[in-house]
């Protein structure tokens, strides 16, 4: 026996989320694309799509955020730090976004612990949908977790035979959840589970040798000359995390807003001197996988990318982070012993 | 920003260019015409310097209305400023218009040095026009979310 | 078609007219194409074209990284054609480093429709038949449709409009970067002293930076689209820079692109321009 949710009955317990007053997020059908948002309504909730354009990174650490206001006064100024984490429910991310807020814990509670974006982890419920499908751009078998990892949700959802979903209670915090909405459940004896588990395109563990070997590979000069330069992948990437801190008011007062930034854009290391460390999209490039597969899970022991496929999806010139890090796991297995900092 | 439309003062900024229209403000004040207070005018070398995004800098700043005044063309202190500058505005009121911001908000004019009349009157009109209109809160909504 | 394509490609590559061809290759599912840069006269095989080639490839020709001494050639579509020709025209690319193979499709954008090799070799030939093959054709019935819509409505409304469709715009740039003709090394939105555009995607930067983009585009906007198709959020800015255009050839009977040698309207002027609207 297994606790179960019909199909049919997950717009009641977005109902029942919101009668209780929790905020709901969801993927919703906007202006021809389906975006995680707040929804008004659980009829709005539009599973259609594999998965949606932007991320569940929005609503942990969004694209602009006051992080203080100041007035100025006659002989003072006067600050003001009024933030609150609504309670939220989000349903119908995959294990990929789900995953993504477990690499993101790492960063923001490294040396410092970032309290807006804490609260709102401790302020949101994740109830994660494990996939039933997948396309070419998705990668998280290759990344050492799939599509009914439960790391990062509270609930996992996993669809079984029978128009239902089997109910996994994660965490405490789920478990609180369900509880709350116990009447929209049912126990039973699952259906057969209908998870869809894309193949491993790449061995993970040749991918941090071989960036950490070859910084100077003609690969880098290469392989990305499609590369326009713009922010989309990094923007719509739910492990991308850099932001950049922006003072805007006027003489009576204003705030400080922390917006997402991205190392994709010139701008991004150009120094006031006009000197830029990475002055080609080559170089930027070599700075986001290394980042990625090299740097982070150096630090923090996850990698900064969770397969999800939004960066190949979104890209304007179908640039593939997958097609690359295939090319590397070949490289890695044609010549194991590179020597460090091959010329090219 | 005043609760009523009858209490309400617009603010209208003018990007004025030095040797025209700036003069002929002057000479609007040298001869005593009364003329509104709600213009506040911004002096600039010419109309051809004028950029977009000064309009745009207005508004975001509190402007209900903005005006852009110099020589009439044949007469720039730098022979053709002000046909640069008539070029980009026949454009850029459309953008502008296109984009959200009532036409009747964003106004054009030559003034000359010796018109300080046709300068008082033309404040005369266009503060009553936009005192009609009243504020720019549809803006004001955008700059403040 | 293609092979006649790729014959070219190979003699220029193979005679060293150029040290590389830029055009489109085979994305993962048939829709989907993307930029390729052929090096080697053997890999001329990778260039295809299709429909579904959208993106302007000319956008690389003022990237100084990836942009060989020596001249390139480019598979060009009457779009990169034309991008080529306000290059030219505002003397940002020389002429004699681009070698433009001229390919057309009859109707972009829909599966089947037919695709040639234009005859031009010079940029004013190619010019010239970018023109006869755009006349008649309306180059988006669906952008004067919703174009139409849109001046129907009154300027709150529109306001309204634009504020609920810049809402979701997250300042990618993706736009900017897919445009040739923004080559600006320092664009106005990355000023600072004064920060003219706020840089935070809340609607007040969201909305300065889209219409001064379209503004900054005035008379040199080919309307290829693909700033609107490299948005990630769905805006339909191309709306911004059609108007724009339009305004553009009414007020001063000047379509960009079609050739590099008048100078362009903004930075020029007739001495009886109209100017009703100036009081």
């Amino acid at each position: 026996m297994a606790r179960l949710l019909a199909k049919e009955k997950l717009g009641a317990l977005i109902r029942g989320a919101m009668d209780k007053k929790y905020r709901v997020v969801g993927p919703a059908r906007e202006h021809g694309i389906v975006l995680f948002g707040e929804l008004s309504d659980p009829a709005a909730l539009c599973l259609d799509e594999l998965n949606t354009q932007n991320s569940v990174k929005e609503f942990f650490f969004p694209k602009t955020e006051p992080i203080l206001k100041y007035a100025l006064g006659k002989h003072d100024v006067a600050l003001a730090d009024d933030f609150a984490a609504p309670r939220t429910v989000l349903i119908g991310g995959r294990a990929c976004d789900a995953r993504s807020l477990v690499a993101l814990d790492r960063l923001f509670g490294w040396d410092y612990k970032d309290k807006f974006y804490f609260a709102r982890r401790e302020a949101t419920c994740v109830i994660t949908l494990a996939c039933d499908r997948f396309d070419e751009a998705c990668f998280c078998t290759s990344l050492g977790f799939g599509p009914r990892a439960p790391e990062g949700s509270d609930v996992l959802l996993v669809p079984v035979e029978g128009d239902a979903y089997l109910v996994e209670v994660v965490t405490d915090k789920g478990g609180a959840l369900v509880a709350e909405l116990a009447d929209i459940f049912t126990e039973g004896t699952p259906g057969a589970e209908k998870v869809a588990y894309p193949e491993k395109k790449f061995e993970l563990a040749a991918i941090k040798p071989w960036l950490e070997r070859n910084f100077e590979h003609p690969f880098w000069n290469e392989e990305f000359l499609a590369c326009l330069g713009c922010g989309t992948c990094t923007y719509q990437c739910p492990a991308c995390y850099c932001f950049d801190i922006v003072d805007e008011g006027d003489i009576h007062g204003g705030q400080r807003c922390k917006n997402w930034d991205s190392c994709q854009l010139a701008l991004f290391t150009r120094h006031t001197s006009g000197h830029n460390p990475r002055p080609t999209q080559a170089s930027r490039w070599r700075q986001r996988l290394s980042h990625k597969f090299a740097y982070y899970p150096g630090k923090f022991g996850y990698e900064a990318c969770v397969g999800c496929g939004r960066c190949i999806r979104n890209c304007p010139v179908g640039l593939s982070i997958l097609d690359k890090l295939v090319l590397i796991g070949r490289e890695a297995a044609a010549a194991p012993a590179e020597p460090a900092g091959a010329q090219p | 920003m005043a609760a009523t439309t009858a209490e309400f003062e617009p603010k209208i900024i003018a990007f004025v260019c030095n040797w025209c229209t700036y003069a002929g403000a002057d000479l609007a004040g040298t001869s005593r015409l009364k003329y509104p207070a709600n213009i506040r005018a911004i002096r600039l070398t010419c109309t051809g310097r004028i950029e977009p995004m000064f309009l745009l800098k207005a508004f975001q700043e509190g402007a209900d209305a903005v005006l852009v005044s110099g020589c009439h063309p044949g007469d720039c202190h730098y022979t053709s400023g002000n046909y640069h500058a008539r070029r980009r505005w026949t454009i850029f009121r459309k953008l502008l218009e296109f984009s959200g911001i009532d036409p009747r908000r964003v106004l054009f004019s030559w003034v000359s040095a010796a018109e300080g009349r046709k300068w008082s009157e033309l404040i005369d009109e266009i503060t009553a026009q936009v005192r009609e209109l009243g504020p720019f809160t549809s803006f004001e909504r955008i700059v403040k979310a | 078609m293609i092979e006649q394509l790729r014959q070219r490609a190979r003699e220029l590559l193979e005679q060293g007219k150029v040290a590389l061809v830029i055009g489109y290759g085979q994305g993962v599912s048939p829709r989907t194409t993307f930029p390729v840069f052929i090096k080697k006269a053997e890999e001329v095989d990778r260039l295809i074209f299709n429909p579904f080639c959208r993106n302007n490839l000319a956008v690389y020709l003022t990237r100084k990284d990836i942009m060989p001494k020596g001249a390139v050639g480019l598979v060009a579509r009457p779009e990169e054609v034309r991008s080529v020709a306000v290059l030219v025209q505002e003397q940002q690319f020389d002429p004699e480093r681009v070698v433009l193979i001229g390919v057309a499709c009859a109707e972009p954008g829909k599966e089947g429709a037919a695709c040639e090799l234009l005859k031009g070799r010079t940029l004013k030939e190619l010019e010239a038949e970018a023109a006869q093959g755009l006349q008649g054709r309306d180059p988006g019935r669906d952008v004067a449709e919703r174009l139409r819509e849109l001046e129907a409505m009154t300027p709150e409304e529109r306001l309204a409009f634009w504020e609920r469709e810049f809402s979701r715009c997250i300042r990618c740039y993706a736009c900017r970067q897919a445009c040739p003709m923004c080559y600006c090394e320092s664009c106005i939105v990355e000023k600072n002293q004064p920060q003219w555009i706020p840089s935070s995607p809340r609607p007040l930067g969201n909305y300065f930076w889209n219409v001064i983009r379209a503004f900054h585009l005035a008379g040199r906007c080919i309307g290829c689209g693909a700033c609107a198709r490299a948005c990630p959020a769905n805006i339909p800015l191309d709306l911004l820079n059609a108007k724009v255009a339009r305004e553009v050839k009414e007020s001063f009977g000047y379509e960009a692109g079609f050739d590099h040698e008048v100078p362009p309207p903004m930075a020029s002027f007739r001495t009886d321009d109209k100017q009703e609207f100036i009081k």
